[in-house]
């Protein structure tokens, strides 16, 4: 027989050089001087590959292929391949520079080459490449180190989540993975939410998530997503699609997700009024309050004068008990009505004082507010208030603020709308002119002249407020007329103000008539106070937020002021925004705010002609409260593949189980579709199936990254599988515990297999890896980071007789079975290993893939007639079994042929021999392979205390344990094959 | 019988001394050989002037002079010394040593009394060898193979790539590799003109590189008659070159059967 050894080595080029063995980007070697017959050249990547050089490759040219698997205790995902190739050619790391060839991280597949025909057996990925005088070795790694990849792997960023909590920005997206529904968590809706439904994500992903409905008729189907179905960003835009028990198609709404922004763009607002401040006595608020005593009690009469034609004040009646509001001298002819407003909603009216109830008893309990204001323009003379309590002795009142009024502005720029229409929302340019509202103020301004715009704005209704934060924003600007005379040579002092207020009452059309408006006076983002060149334009900006965080009391900072005592502005920082008393106001029906957007100018020296424009003026609302709770991060239940699955994953059989879910980080997050083994997993799936009597309901979701290839491990551990690689390179996944079975034996290693000599002293495993005792934390609350369940299985060392069934201390031997008689054969299995290893180690396995799902299809009617026994519970009767006794280990060597080529990593073979097994055969897997020159080394892994020479694992002499132990409503195991 | 001096690198002491005839000479050549997995043999060379010539020698005398030699070699010369007035041959013919070489002492063993007799008059040995630093080498005659005078007893076979594998049951696998490659082995009993002729062809003209195997009396089939009969082309691999008497050198190449 010809034994030849090939390599194929990619280079990521297209480069050919026959003499070098290079065609069209690859390298070719063999070994010998040719091939003999007909050879049936391999076909990969390449094409079919028929050129091939000799004399490349040194005489003993591979030091490997080695693999090895590692299934004690628990399997996982160890398993690596190392591959040394050397190259007989000193010149060649020249060669590769003057090419441009790197071949650090280019695939090598190597073939054991017999008669001329290839056999696959094992693809590295080159990880290093070292020369010599005599040549150069090309050593390669496991394939899949570097195509593993990190996940989850989508960041949180502002971009695609402008409002996503500081706090996770930068953390990775989490990916749901699986059966994660937890029913205990969203107990609502049909089939207590437990109903499958499927986004029909077109070419991308398609979702499997847990839906409840409301209860209207026809019920709204709810997909309640948590924040790890953002990690498949193609379902946006995609059209939803659920299905009821019945299989009938249901329309789906997602309910909410994580990071969901709400923009208000239809809010429109109503321009209330635009007036002229003239003249401004005292323009600076802080000197008319002063002059007002703002922050003072008063003890005995104010006293104050309400300048003629232009003023109104407000202030806070301190006093709880009756206050006596009077007219000093009584003339209230010029004045107007005096009118009061109280913040408390039950003893909120309007008052209007005219010389005939000059005198009047204000029943306030709270704390409340008078507006004292003229009507029109005319020059009122004097007038002042005094406050007196019932008793006609001074009450105590506080001035927080005062409103200047004036004469109207006339007329209006024609693009500003009428007072009292609605104005559309500026704010973002959702309508209206793109360089916003202007009013210019045609009369010229002496050097006490101002100008102010009053509107109305909407509060947005609290539904689509809750949970969120609404922003009220003012953008605007005042600039010199353009009809001015004096365009861009002259100056004026600048006084800019923002002022906010909460209408108190519906059906006001703006500031003249409304009563006890609460205004809040916010610092400008502008430009201070100074001279400027008119021709300028001079910003007046705001931004009132959260509106939620409205003060709750009149007048809270007083005008120019900021927030003195009694006033709470910020009342409750966690309160959502219906919570403001004053939007519960059953008075309030309709809710507005006021915004006051005033200027003052002083002129250096005559009258000049003034433009007010208003840019931005509106609510931005925005949420990112989520709406359901924490432990929902978990409501996503499972997810089929897109186009990279073909036909193996569809809308009716999503990714389901340990397996799919494996099969899933390898296709959707390596990228690697072509390094699946499919038979090894569909085969590993019907061990582990998904659903069905005895299925694995396991899912998760990754919040954290890590590599996938640990993911992978760690999904292993969960189910007792192992993944390794195959000699193609693909991963395959294998269940090596459950096939011990006849079928599965591919052929018998023995006197006529094994090298002479070659077989090694039998060892035993390390008592390390020997458990009497186990515990296996599962269902873990992603939320809270806590593992809700746990079976535990205690005691075997320090008792010989597990207890009776009266006795219920046996439910602390073993804990979280509930069946006296499995948990009894449980214990007796691990102590029986305990007896013959005398070892008393504890195994402790998380396995947070494991949830607490009873088996079978969660979505099925007759759910109930099924054994209600987790997963958990399967991996503990698996594992007491396969850990309670040291394994054995054998290593030989034999021949390479055909047959011996085609053995695989967890192969299960018969191992037989003369003297170390008496001749008679027991059931072993494959462990480890190495190629050497004329013969592969194989590594045996066998139990030991099954009896030889019979076919069937389940049936062996000490089996108290024979294969799945499910509980069965109390009755006996049921033995599964 | 060589004779030469020793002096110190300076020249300022010098040191007549006796030496054991005929010392076996080397080349340690610069050539690296390795083989291909076709068979094939390819050689990476650092050029000759990186190849070294040793010989390692037996000087003998009464103590005193073994401890002149001795404290000469430990205290004096530690490191570079010259070696000069060669009379006959220290290292392989293909060295020019008609005037000064530079050496170094790699390796050297203490005296050794081989005679039982008084300490005074007994004869003392002393094993050294020597290296020639930067050996100038001949220029003629010219490199040539012709003239070879084969000794008999030479290896023409062929060696096969098989391995056959026996279980325990002595089920045996037979694996081929498919690149059988020959080697020739022979010595050459040639005199100090065509001595140096076949080592210039060794070691300058040809080297590392395939050459017609060369015509040899009785020598039809040197890699085996499963390679076929001559002409064919070959390499050297390996050559050893041993003075055997006054006027003869012991010559013994191995050739190797090339493909290309």
């Amino acid at each position: 027989m010809i034994l030849q050894r090939g390599v194929i080595i990619e280079t990521k080029t297209a480069q050919n050089d026959a003499p070098r063995g290079l065609y069209n980007g690859y390298f070719a070697w063999a070994s010998g001087r040719s091939f003999p017959g007909s050879p049936t050249f391999p076909v990969g990547p390449w094409g079919t590959q028929s050129d091939w050089a000799f004399g490349i490759l040194a005489m003993e040219p591979f030091t490997g292929p080695s693999l090895s698997a590692r299934i004690g205790p628990t399997g996982g995902y160890s398993s690596m391949l190392s591959l040394d190739i050397q190259v007989a050619q000193s010149d060649f790391m020249d060669y590769l520079r003057t090419r441009g060839i790197h071949l650090n991280r280019c695939r090598a597949w190597h073939y054991i080459i017999l008669d001329g025909v290839f056999t696959i057996y094992g693809v590295g990925l080159i990880d290093n490449t070292k020369y010599s005088d005599t040549g150069t070795t090309l050593s390669c790694i496991d394939l899949f180190k570097y195509l593993h990849r990190d996940i989850p792997n989508v960041p949180v960023n502002t971009g695609e989540f402008p409002n996503a909590p500081t706090s996770i920005i930068g953390d990775p997206l989490p990916v749901s993975m699986g059966f994660v529904n937890d029913a205990k968590y969203l107990n609502t809706g049909v089939n207590n939410g437990k109903l499958a439904v499927f986004i029909n994500g077109g070419t991308s992903h398609t979702v499997t998530g847990c839906i409840n409905a409301t209860g209207t008729n026809p019920p709204t189907y709810f997909l309640v997503v948590g924040p790890g179905i953002t990690a498949t960003p193609d379902w946006v835009g995609k059209t939803l699609v659920g299905y009821d028990t019945a299989g009938n198609a249901q329309a789906v709404k997602i309910v909410t997700a994580l990071f969901t922004t709400y923009v208000l763009g239809a809010v429109t607002f109503n321009v209330v009024g635009v007036t002229t401040a003239k003249p401004f006595n005292n323009p600076v608020f802080t000197t008319v309050a002063s002059k007002l005593y703002p922050t003072y009690w008063r003890p005995q009469y104010p006293n104050e004068v309400v300048q003629a034609g232009s003023e109104s004040w407000i202030f806070e009646v301190w006093d709880f008990s009756d206050i006596l509001i009077l007219s000093q001298d009584k003339t209230y002819a010029n004045v107007g009505d005096l009118k009061e407003y109280a913040d408390d909603p039950a003893n909120q009216s309007e008052k209007i004082f005219t010389p005939a109830n000059q005198v009047q008893a204000i029943p306030y309990t709270e704390r409340g507010g008078i507006v004292v204001e003229t009507s029109n323009a005319k020059d009122i003379g004097t007038a002042s208030l005094e406050l007196w309590n019932s008793s006609y002795t001074p009450a105590f009142a506080r001035f927080q603020g005062f409103r200047i009024k004036g004469l109207a502005v006339t007329p209006i720029s024609s693009s500003f709308p009428s007072v009292g229409s609605d104005m559309p929302l500026v704010r973002n340019k959702v309508s209206g002119p793109a360089s916003g509202y202007s009013v210019v103020l045609n009369e010229n301004i002496d050097d006490t002249g101002g100008l102010s715009i009053l509107v109305e704005v909407p509060v947005p209704s609290i539904s689509d407020l809750a949970g969120g934060h609404a922003y009220l924003v003012c953008d605007s600007y005042v600039r010199e007329a353009s009809s001015s005379t004096y365009t861009g040579t002259n100056k004026l002092t600048f006084f800019p103000a923002i002022r906010l207020g909460i209408m108190a009452n519906s059906g006001k059309s703006g500031l003249n008539s409304s009563v006890g408006n609460r205004v809040v006076t916010k610092p400008l983002n502008t430009i201070p106070g100074g001279e400027y060149l008119l021709s300028t334009q001079l910003p007046i900006k705001g931004t009132f937020f959260p509106v939620n965080f409205l003060p709750n009391f009149y007048f809270a900072g007083g005008v120019g002021q900021v927030a003195s005592i009694g006033v709470p502005l910020l009342p409750d920082a966690n309160a959502y925004f219906n919570a403001d008393p004053a939007f519960e106001n059953p008075n309030n029906a309709t809710k507005t705010v006021l915004v006051e957007i005033i200027f003052r100018v002083i002129s250096d020296s005559v009258l000049r002609n003034i433009e007010m424009v208003i840019s931005q003026l509106g609510w931005v609302i925005s949420r990112n409260a989520l709406l359901v709770p924490p432990e929902l991060y978990q409501s996503v239940i499972g997810e089929k593949y897109g186009d990279n699955w073909g036909s193996r994953r569809s809308t009716a059989n999503p990714v389901e189980g340990i397996p799919n879910i494996i099969e899933d980080v390898l296709r959707s997050f390596d990228g690697q579709p072509d390094y699946v083994d499919t038979d090894s997993f569909d085969n590993a799936l019907a061990f582990r199936p998904a659903l069905g009597p005895f299925g694995w309901f396991a899912g998760s979701q990754l919040t954290d990254t890590k590599n996938s290839a640990d993911v992978i491990d760690e999904a292993c551990k969960n189910a007792l599988l192992a993944m390794v690689p195959g000699l193609d390179g693909k991963r395959a996944l294998v269940a090596w515990f459950d096939r011990m079975q006849p079928s599965y034996v591919a052929t018998t290693l023995d006197k006529s297999k094994w090298t002479a000599g070659s077989l090694s002293a039998i060892e035993q495993e390390d008592s390390q890896d020997v458990y009497s005792e186990f515990q296996l934390n599962y269902d873990l609350n992603r939320a809270s980071g806590v593992y809700n369940k746990n079976l535990q299985i205690n005691y075997t060392a320090e008792n010989d007789t597990f207890p009776e069934d009266e006795d219920s201390a046996w439910k602390t031997w073993v804990v979280g079975i509930s069946d006296y008689a499995t948990a009894k054969a449980l214990w007796d299995q691990a102590r029986a290993g305990f007896l013959q290893t005398g070892t008393k180690n504890r195994l402790v396995l998380d396995l947070p893939w494991l949830t607490d799902q009873f088996n079978g299809d969660p979505w099925a009617a007759a759910l109930a007639t099924l054994p209600p026994t987790s997963a958990a519970q399967l991996l503990l009767s698996m594992l007491v079994r396969w850990c309670a006794y040291p394994k054995r280990f054998v290593t030989g060597r034999i021949a390479i042929t055909s047959a011996s080529a085609a053995l695989r990593l967890l192969d299960t073979v018969y191992f037989k021999d003369l003297v170390l097994t008496g001749n008679k055969r027991y059931y072993a897997w494959v462990t480890s392979l190495k190629v050497l020159e004329s013969e592969i080394e194989v590594q045996l892994l066998w139990y030991p205390f099954n009896s030889p020479d019979e076919d069937s694992f389940l049936t062996q002499d000490n089996g108290v344990n024979t294969g799945y132990l499910v509980l069965d409503s109390g009755s006996d195991r049921i033995i599964l094959n | 019988m060589p004779s030469f001096t020793l002096s110190d690198y300076s020249g300022e002491y010098t040191l007549d001394v006796e030496v054991k005839p005929l010392p076996a000479t080397r080349v340690v050549s610069a050539m690296i050989w390795s083989q291909a997995a076709n068979g094939e043999w390819g050689c990476t060379d650092r050029g000759a002037d990186q190849d070294y010539y040793e010989t390692d020698l037996t000087f003998f005398g009464t103590k005193s002079d073994m401890d002149s030699l001795s404290a000469f070699l430990q205290s004096w010369c530690r490191g570079i010394f010259k070696i000069h007035n060669i009379d006959g041959f220290l290292f392989m013919p293909n060295v020019l040593q008609t005037g000064t070489l530079t050496c170094v002492i790699p390796t050297r063993d203490r005296v050794q009394q081989v005679y039982y007799s008084p300490t005074e008059t007994g004869v003392q040995e002393l094993k050294a060898t020597f290296r020639a630093i930067s050996a100038p080498l001949i220029t003629s005659p010219a490199a040539s193979l012709s003239g070879l005078v084969l000794q008999e007893l030479f290896e023409a076979d062929k060696t096969t790539a098989e391995t056959t594998v026996f279980a325990y049951d002595q089920t045996a696998t037979v694996l081929d590799r498919a690149n059988d490659a020959g080697t020739f082995k022979g010595h050459f009993l040639q005199e100090l003109a065509s001595a140096q002729a076949i080592l210039r062809y060794h070691l300058e003209t040809e080297r590392g590189n395939a050459f017609a195997f060369p015509t040899l009396p009785g020598v039809e089939f040197p890699f085996g008659e499963a390679r076929g009969a001559l002409p064919k082309s070959c390499k050297s691999i390996s050559l050893s070159c041993t003075q055997v008497d006054l006027t003869h050198w012991d010559i013994a190449p191995v050739w190797v059967e090339s493909f290309v």
